[in-house]
């Protein structure tokens, strides 16, 4: 185990490496700058050569690959440097945006989870009946429906209409509720689709007609035999969803005005805040490759034949 | 079937997980708290209004029950807060390296020598006067015993400091231009400055009196952008990035009107139809700057109140005279005569834009009618065939030399409300007469790129370019026609276009002090402008603001992005 963590990890460091070098290279390649980018935002004009002596000031003039070498210099030494719109640390940034987007993604992924895992369960159970198609009807809806569609439906119900929840903002644990909620549905649905599935493929299982016929209760076979081998791909597809909520839902999160990791590099990416848009991709590719590790990890816990 | 259980199981965990999200949900019950003491204060709390009912319960100690009364009076009222929403978030709060929805807030918190007001004239603010010593000196005299919300005096020394800190030329700050005649400033005693101009300006009060030209501390300088200390009526209080700006009432500010409120927050949101539902909802009490394209979401709404406020910000096509085929004036002229500016902005528009046929706002009494609206697609088709442009191979595009008529158009999408249906529209009109026109949609640092590229640059058309013009003058969006202001020298003169005459005339008429002369040079610019097309003026732009009927006194400021002052104006909960 311990060696296998090891190549994992060191194979996660070549991938940042390689991911935030093409981001700085892709970064690059967009037109403008950071300092052209205070320029736009003027009504008037400014001289190039003005332009040119602040490009000095920021190293922006220097040879490309002295300002690559510069940065993963830097890098290496955990400096990711500061945001050049509001001048704080990159690590400030990123400390600051991360917890909001955390709880959101923890939250949507336990509603699609909850809701999700049940509804395939019963759709599969009882295939081809009315429930079924209810089940697969609506999560066929919740796929197909545009993310800022179920979140203005979910906004004009319960914020507007019923007042239940906060319109937008990050004000106290209501205002996480509808965002996670039109997360939560989209995935949900998903999931009950997978689950359905998954399910319906194991139930068809010599093992499970085995598990019949020793006369086990059928809600034994269900949640011990057929829920526990279908467990594997649904934790892998769980996973990358988490993964990819961790990286910021950028519309669910302008649309509630969260104040997540989505929206922050969305601005960053418009502004060419080169420093914080190359630690926001530090900081989603670590993620995503620690949430994948960790669901290795638990695939040793689900099934003993990978544990050996 | 066993199955059933698991669904009677599976459902009624589906009951019990909705149950628990209806509970967290259910609003907040009334409650009642009885507190005895020797009267009985029943306070109801329900949403944001709060009723207090006290009820004095008759005992035989009546001098106590007074003395709870007198208790209970000097009780602080709950602070009140003016909640102001906007539409995008803000990095720097620096009013030297920052505008636009920045601006919004810190015009609050700083101030400068003068402010222009509404009918466009420098008034005393920090300074509380100043004479020409003669035509290229200045002296202000300032105010005395002003000082920074730390509690430093804001004195002359001070000011110079500020004023070099503007003037840089190395300081990133975008308007640099607007005060550029500035070239020092000096202490003359401890309120007395003198400011030295490069050459005579008749308009540099009402440069010096923007919003952006404001007094900073010097200490602080490395700070502002996070931690703005200014000399103005609300002292920054707290930011939350993304989420909201809170500003404090400054009981020391020297001015009147006094905030009548206590908190001025500023919440930002991403989403336009977010922001409409949340003052619907009553979590703002002002929606500023609401994009005409929403207005009609609340115009029905019995609890809010639309505010138009004309400004004086025009929106205008720049052409390229540099780049094929648009640097010929004939194929320009063509472009303009297959346009029909009054029609598609009063179709697309509707009351919230004023179709312009010169570089400035109708309200201007030098505007005039240049010709620039004129819609005449068969004169444009003839100037086209006369330049040489005919389809030859009747797919509907002209050719010459074997070269399509091919027109690129850069257009920042998200800087105004109709920047993609206009150059659509036009697109259309301008295929009508035999144009085969790309529009590229981006955003403003890719424009600006573009613009500093080296003749001829990468396009034909830019726009829709905006000019707020908060000086006031009707000079202001005809400066980029300036020698030095053109691109490539500059980013920001996209048109390319210089021509002596044109900048003669600019510069005289920024010279000038004679209104007749300085009208009869407006209106000669912008005729040789009509003959030389550089441009297209499009239209003059309203300000929509939507209130709460709870605010009173609201003040609106023909200015593009903030409001004049938010002091006076109140809110009753």
């Amino acid at each position: 185990m311990g060696r296998y963590l090891l190549h994992k990890v060191v194979g996660i460091l070549i991938s940042l490496v390689v991911i935030v070098s093409l981001v700085w290279v892709a970064l690059r390649l967009a037109p403008g700058d950071p300092v052209i980018v205070i320029v736009g935002e003027g009504t008037g004009t400014m001289s190039a050569e003005t332009i040119d002596r602040i490009r000095d000031q920021y190293g922006l003039n220097d040879p490309l690959l002295v300002q690559y070498l510069r940065f993963m210099g830097n890098l290496f030494r955990g400096d990711l440097g500061s945001s050049f719109g509001n001048k704080q640390l990159v690590t400030v940034n990123l400390a600051r945006t991360w917890p909001y987007t955390f709880r959101l993604a923890v939250l949507a992924t336990l509603i699609s989870v909850a809701f999700g895992v049940p509804a395939g369960l019963i759709a599969a159970t009882r295939r081809n009946s009315a429930l079924d198609n209810i089940v697969t009807g609506v999560s066929l809806g919740g796929i197909s429906m545009p993310f800022f569609v179920t979140a203005l439906f979910l906004m004009y119900v319960f914020a507007f209409k019923l007042r239940w929840f906060p319109v937008s903002g990050a004000q106290g644990w209501r205002s996480v509720v509808l965002p996670a909620l039109s997360l939560g549905i989209v995935s949900a649905a998903a999931i009950s689709r997978f689950t359905r599935a998954l399910l319906i493929e194991v139930l068809g299982m010599d093992y499970i007609r085995t598990a019949r016929a020793k006369g086990l209760p059928e809600l034994r076979v269900l949640v011990r035999h057929a829920l526990r081998n279908a467990m594997i791909p649904l934790v892998t597809v769980v996973g990358v969803q988490f993964g990819l909520l961790m990286s910021g839902s950028v519309i669910t999160e302008s649309v509630f005005s969260w104040p997540g990791l989505g929206r922050m590099m969305v601005t960053a990416i418009l502004q060419r805040d080169y420093q914080l848009v190359q630690g926001a991709t530090i900081l989603f590719a670590a993620t995503i490759s620690i949430v994948n590790m960790i669901v290795d990890i638990l695939y040793g816990f689900l099934d003993p034949r990978i544990r050996a | 079937m066993l199955s059933k259980k698991v669904a009677v199981v599976l459902s009624s965990t589906l009951v019990i997980l909705l149950v628990l999200a209806a509970q967290c949900g259910a609003p907040a019950t009334p409650q009642t708290i009885v507190e005895k003491v020797i009267e009985t204060v029943v306070v109801e709390k329900e949403g944001e209004k709060v009723i207090e009912t006290v009820v004095v319960e008759k005992t035989v100690e009546v001098t106590k029950v007074v003395e709870k009364v007198v208790e209970v009076t000097p009780e602080p009222a709950e602070p009140t807060t003016l909640r102001v929403g906007l539409v995008g978030s803000i990095k720097n709060l620096d009013p030297h390296e920052s505008v636009g929805l920045s601006e919004t807030i810190w015009t609050y918190i700083f101030e400068g020598l003068g402010e222009v007001d509404e009918n466009g004239v420098a008034q005393p603010s920090l300074a509380e006067s100043w004479e020409y010593l003669d035509p290229t000196h200045i002296q202000f005299n300032l105010r005395k015993g002003v000082t920074f919300h730390d509690g430093t005096p804001w004195n002359a020394q001070e000011a110079v400091k500020s004023i070099n800190r503007m003037i840089n030329p190395d300081s990133p700050g975008p308007d640099v231009n607007y005060y550029q005649a500035v070239t020092s400033a000096e202490v003359v005693d401890d309120s007395t400055i003198l400011v030295t101009l490069s050459h005579p300006d008749p308009i540099v009060l009402q440069a010096m009196s923007v919003s952006f030209f404001v007094m900073t501390p010097a200490d602080r300088a490395e700070t502002l952008a996070t931690d703005p200390v200014g000399t103005g009526p609300w002292k920054f209080a707290e930011w939350v990035p993304d989420q909201y700006v809170r500003l404090a009432r400054n009981d020391d500010w020297w001015g009147s009107p006094k905030p009548a409120v206590d908190f001025l927050e500023f919440r930002f949101f991403e989403e336009e139809t977010t922001r409409l539902l949340a003052l619907q909802a009553g979590e703002i009490d002002v929606a500023f700057n609401v994009s005409p394209t929403a207005v009609d979401m609340v115009v029905d709404d019995p609890n809010l109140t639309l505010i138009k406020q004309p400004t004086p910000r025009i929106l205008i096509i720049d052409l390229n005279v540099k780049n094929p085929p648009t640097d010929d004036p004939r194929v320009r002229h063509a472009i303009s005569l297959a346009i029909d500016t009054e029609t598609m902005v009063n179709e697309i528009a509707g009351e919230s834009a004023v179709p312009i046929t010169v570089f400035y706002a109708p309200f201007y009494p030098e505007y005039f009618d240049a010709g620039f609206i004129e819609y005449d697609p068969q004169q444009a088709e003839a100037l086209l065939e006369e330049a040489g442009w005919v389809d030859t191979n009747g797919d509907g595009i002209r050719e010459k030399d074997g070269q399509p008529l091919k027109l690129t158009w850069m257009v920042a999408e998200a800087r105004d409300p109709y920047n993609r249906d206009m150059p659509v529209a036009a697109q259309e009109m301008l295929a009508a007469v035999g144009f085969d026109v790309e529009i590229v949609f981006t955003e403003m640092a890719t424009i600006r790129s573009a613009s500093l590229e080296p003749d001829p640059g990468p396009y034909n058309l830019f726009g829709m370019r905006g000019f707020s013009n908060q000086t006031f003058d009707p000079i202001h969006a005809l400066l980029q026609f300036q020698e030095e202001n053109a691109s490539p020298k500059t980013a920001g003169g996209e048109t390319r276009y210089t021509t002596p005459e044109v900048d003669g005339w600019i510069k005289d008429y920024l010279a000038s002090t004679d209104a007749a002369e300085k009208s009869e040079l407006l209106k000669k610019i912008q005729l040789k402008l009509y003959e030389d097309m550089p441009a297209i003026p499009l239209y003059n732009a309203a300000r929509y603001s939507v209130i709460s009927n709870n605010v009173v006194d609201f003040v609106d400021h023909p200015n593009e992005w903030y409001t004049y002052r938010f002091n006076p104006i109140g809110v009753s909960r």
